[in-house]
């Protein structure tokens, strides 16, 4: 990661995130989500932006995070992915900001933890870090689990959630 | 070479429109009296395609078009005689042209197809027939030839008047392309050849009058008719020039974009004028109502973009006829009508093998051979009739024959034969319902099994591919005089009629096609009709058993626990041939909704099929029937209890049923029937005899003790009525079961009857289903399971006491 590139950051559960700003499509303070029954956990449904119907996915559950409470605000993040726009749910909007690509920490390939693993890396801030979100780790990560409420109870779903794939 | 390629699309598009006119051309020139026009036609396809293998560099393919160039110059110079194996060559032309066509699509070069034999045969037929000709034609070339002879002939007028247009150099010959656009083929059917009238010419002048006469009714019938065509001027050109620039090619992609965003359209205009109505502001609404219109308009006009004339579909089937009559050794003519009749293109792809399909059974199974026609008083010629139009918001297509009709009788046998009706059913049905087992998979009536049709596959494949696009099948037959094929498509497959529902504060719609009908169940009647057999309910419904699910349950939506409201909605589903109730929270309303395919995020989960925008703007998913079923392992579980799946044991059941059922009456009128093979004698023992022993009722029978169940208290827990309690002597089956010999009581025996092979699964224990005989829903015994210990654990007791018996 050399030449400097905006970021797109928000905050889930307190921490700071980011991704890339030039594969943000817009970000949205208010969307009615259509909940799908059966689907992978991270699927929090169906919403449909201007008639384009895309997937909307909690990031707090793809991390294994506590779910918002109920009524409280989100965003939601268009992202464009190779399979098309997808919405991201998140829970406060940040700054676009240039981070120092010097102060950029790549993920080690041998780190095998639940986060690191849908993270390309880190940015440390003078005021803490930034992690740069890894969309199709998380994209990857939502196919393979997506037929997981067929297959498997709510009790097995959270297990696998946390043992990885 | 890469702007050269560039062409390449363009030209494959050319090639095979034009192909497609030239195969109608091809079959019509047989029965053309002077085929010249239609000679012509062909000959400037291939001309233009030789010419642009020129350009392109496809030298093969420019040698084949050369090769049957040759052939038609010699065809429309009279040096050969047209004959059916000129035809069958030219043909065989025409499939080696789009071969070629193929190859280049995929590759950009021509491959390794090669036509050098054909080419061959071609030229050879061009050179050898000459001899035979002039017997043939002689009577139009004489014509021709004796001018004095031509105000007496119009027809050979207006043949000199063609053959002096194609003898002038390419000036000429490329006036009169311009000048006649493609025709359609209604055109080319309805019109005799001698349609053209020349426009100068002396001597045909006294003949102009009455021409114009028969003209003018044609002009009534024939909406395409237009005085450019029939009068050819020399300022043509610049008319047709522009014709041609009112039409362009589009992307579908583009055209597909463009309705998404008319769709979007539609739904803003719909919130907006809910939204308008609620201010109350004259302006706005008159603005509002304006917008309404524009967008109304709008959609309707785009919609017809999507649409296609089902008459370029029509164009393959001359071909098809021909091929199939000649295989069959039969004469066919094809008649259509409404070539005009639009609907979208979707449809007509899923519409093709159906019809193709179709039209092939009534060429085999409907018209007679030449020789047996002749004997009825009919034209050796059969004709095959499509016919298209709209009603009711449906495309409705007809495919007729004026053949031998459907054999009733032999469908009456067949159907009895394979046991989808019993003697007595099949004496009473109506011909409507014996035609319509035709649809049944693996009927057939046709004792041979040909290469084209009688294996008994194919009707029933029909009515599924058109069932699948939303439509239906009918079929309707007058002995002697023909069969008729009605179909009717919707208009589009993108937008299908659906009845939303509410499940949990949820709305998904559920497409009409699967829906069968629609249920409320007030408190008490789900209390007295719906019954739970092993953790599954089923709903009585008319005599049989409906398996029902939850859709909450299917869903595994566990937030709202819906109290028991003071009405259920069951939707009766239909799925491959079975039935199931849904049970949904609430009926919202019917509504048209757009197709929106699934994400690749939920692909897998096949309760859904898609998701769609309501029109109040909200999204619904849609829900799968077939999904359903499966997701909710209704039909499994509803078979399980009886230990039987209809289609995968039906064999081994049959075999069980082969020698018939004996059909009793029970309980509170109802009927069961027990197999005749595992039946041994029928009784009728005095009321004193029957003893307790133990906890079994029995009674003496040939020096042993034979234990009595009650089979209305077996599996229906019901009383014997009093009326039979009071007999003096019991009606008994004995019967062998697995453990010895058993009675059981009934209150009357009726019947023999033949086992029919649709037995519907009943979730009963002691069961093996249900099935309609003699008009009664019937319980068929299964009597592995009767016999059990642990199945059957009560008997009754002469006096209405449970005991245990065996």
């Amino acid at each position: 990661m050399n030449a400097p590139v905006q970021f797109c950051t928000f905050r889930l559960n307190g921490r700071l995130y980011g991704i890339d700003v030039r594969n943000v499509q817009e970000v949205l303070c208010h969307a009615v989500i259509t909940p799908v029954p059966l689907a992978a956990h991270a699927v929090s449904g169906l919403f449909s932006l201007r008639g384009q119907i895309m997937a909307v996915i909690d990031l707090r559950r793809c991390f294994s995070m506590p779910d918002r409470l109920h009524g409280s605000p989100f965003v939601c993040l268009i992202v464009n992915t190779p399979d098309g726009p997808v919405s991201l749910l998140a829970d406060e909007i940040q700054d676009v900001f240039e981070p120092d690509p010097a102060d950029f920490e790549s993920v080690r390939a041998d780190d095998d933890g639940l986060e690191t693993r849908r993270l390309t890396g880190v940015f440390k801030l003078p005021h803490g870090l930034l992690r740069v979100l890894n969309v199709s780790a998380i994209m990857a990560h939502v196919m393979s689990h997506r037929l997981e409420n067929i297959a498997n109870d709510k009790s097995t779903q959270t297990d696998s959630d946390l043992t990885g794939r | 070479m890469a702007d050269v390629n560039d062409f390449v699309p363009y030209f494959l598009d050319e090639c095979r429109e034009g192909l497609a006119s030239v195969e109608t051309d091809m079959v019509e020139l047989e029965h053309d009296s002077a085929p010249t026009a239609r000679l012509d036609r062909i000959f400037r396809t291939l001309h233009t395609i030789k010419g642009n293998c020129g350009f392109l560099g496809f030298e093969r393919l420019g040698a084949l078009a050369h090769a049957g160039e040759t052939l038609l110059s010699r065809l429309r110079d009279r040096k050969v005689a047209l004959s059916s194996e000129v035809t069958d060559h030219l043909l065989q032309l025409i499939d080696g042209v789009r071969s070629f066509l193929n190859e280049i699509a995929e590759k950009f070069s021509e491959g390794t197809v090669d036509f050098s034999a054909l080419c061959e045969s071609l030229l050879q037929l061009a050179d050898a027939e000459s001899a035979k000709v002039p017997d043939v034609t002689s009577p139009q070339l004489s014509a021709a030839k004796n001018p004095e002879k031509i105000t007496s002939a119009p027809e050979s007028a207006s043949q000199q008047w063609e053959r002096t247009l194609v003898a002038t150099p390419a000036a000429g010959g490329d006036r009169k392309e311009i000048a006649e656009p493609p025709r359609s083929k209604s055109d080319a059917i309805n019109r005799p050849p001698s349609g053209r009238v020349p426009a100068s010419g002396a001597k045909v002048a006294s003949n102009m009058e009455a021409k114009q006469e028969s003209q003018q009714h044609r002009l009534a019938a024939d909406p395409d008719f237009s005085f450019e065509k029939q009068f050819p001027s020399s300022d043509s050109s610049l008319i047709s020039t522009e014709l041609s620039q009112t039409s362009i090619r589009m992307d579908v992609g583009l055209l597909d974009r463009l309705m998404n965003l008319i769709g979007e359209l539609v739904l803003n205009r719909n919130q907006m004028l809910q939204y308008i109505s609620l201010l109350s502001d004259p302006t706005m609404s008159l603005m509002a109502q304006r917008l309404n219109t524009i967008t109304s308009e709008l959609q309707e006009g785009f919609m017809r973009t999507r649409m296609l004339r089902i008459g370029t579909m029509w164009k393959r089937f001359p071909r098809v006829i021909r091929d199939t009559a000649q295989q069959c050794g039969k004469q066919v003519r094809l008649v259509t009508e409404g070539d005009t009749t639009e609907l979208d293109r979707s449809l007509i792809e899923a519409i093709t093998d159906p019809l193709t399909h179709t039209i092939r059974n009534a060429i085999d199974h409907g018209i007679e051979s030449p020789q047996v026609r002749r004997s009825r008083g009919k034209p050796e010629h059969g004709t095959v009739t499509l016919r298209a139009y709209h009603e009711g918001g449906q495309v409705h297509i007809d495919i007729s024959d004026d053949g031998a009709g459907v054999d009733i009788e032999k469908v009456r046998a067949k159907a009895k034969m394979v046991g989808l009706f019993s003697a007595e059913e099949s004496a009473v049905l109506t011909e409507a319902q014996l035609l319509s087992s035709i649809f049944m998979p693996g009927f057939s009536t046709k004792e041979n099994v040909s290469s084209l049709s009688g294996r008994g596959v194919g009707m029933d494949v029909v009515k599924t591919r058109i069932e699948h696009a939303g439509g239906t099948v009918q079929i309707s037959s007058v002995s002697g005089s023909g069969t008729t094929v009605h179909m009717t498509v919707p208009l589009t497959l993108a937008i299908i009629p659906a009845l939303i529902v509410r499940n949990a504060n949820q709305q998904f719609a559920v497409p009409q096609v699967s829906l069968n009908e629609l249920l409320r169940l007030t408190a008490d009647e789900v209390q007295q009709r719906i019954e739970v057999i092993e953790d599954s309910a089923t709903l009585r419904l008319r005599g049989r058993l409906l398996p029902l699910v939850r859709l909450s349950e299917v869903l595994r939506d566990t937030s709202v626990q819906q109290s028991a409201a003071d009405e259920t909605c069951v939707l009766v589903l239909r799925s491959a041939d079975r039935t199931f109730g849904l049970i949904v929270d609430a009926v919202t309303n019917n509504e048209e909704i757009v197709v929106k395919p699934l994400l690749p995020l939920l692909q897998g989960l096949s309760v859904y099929s898609g998701s769609t925008l309501l029109g109040d703007g909200s999204l619904a998913l849609i829900l799968d029937v077939l999904g359903l079923a499966r997701q909710s392992g209704v039909f499994s579980r509803a078979t399980s209890a009886a230990d039987i799946d209809v289609s995968s044991s039906r064999d081994s059941v049959l075999v069980d049923l082969s020698s018939g059922l004996l059909l009793c009456g029970v309980g509170l009128e109802r009927r069961v029937a027990f197999p005749v093979s595992s039946v041994r004698r029928l009784e009728e023992i005095p009321k004193e005899s029957v003893q307790q022993a133990g906890l079994c009722t029995v009674v003496p029978y040939r020096d042993d003790l034979l234990p009595l169940v009650d089979i209305a208290a077996l599996l229906y827990s019901e009383a014997t009525p009093a009326s039979a309690q009071e007999m003096e002597k019991w009606p008994i089956v004995v019967c062998t079961t697995e453990s010895g010999e058993m009675g059981f009581r009934v209150n009357q025996v009726l019947d023999i009857a033949v086992a029919p092979l649709r037995i519907l699964p009943a979730p009963l224990s002691g069961l093996l289903g249900s099935a309609i005989i003699d008009g009664h829903i019937t319980d068929l015994i299964d009597m592995s399971q009767i016999s059990r210990p642990t199945a059957a654990s009560t008997g009754t007791h002469p006096h209405g006491r449970n005991s245990t018996t065996l």
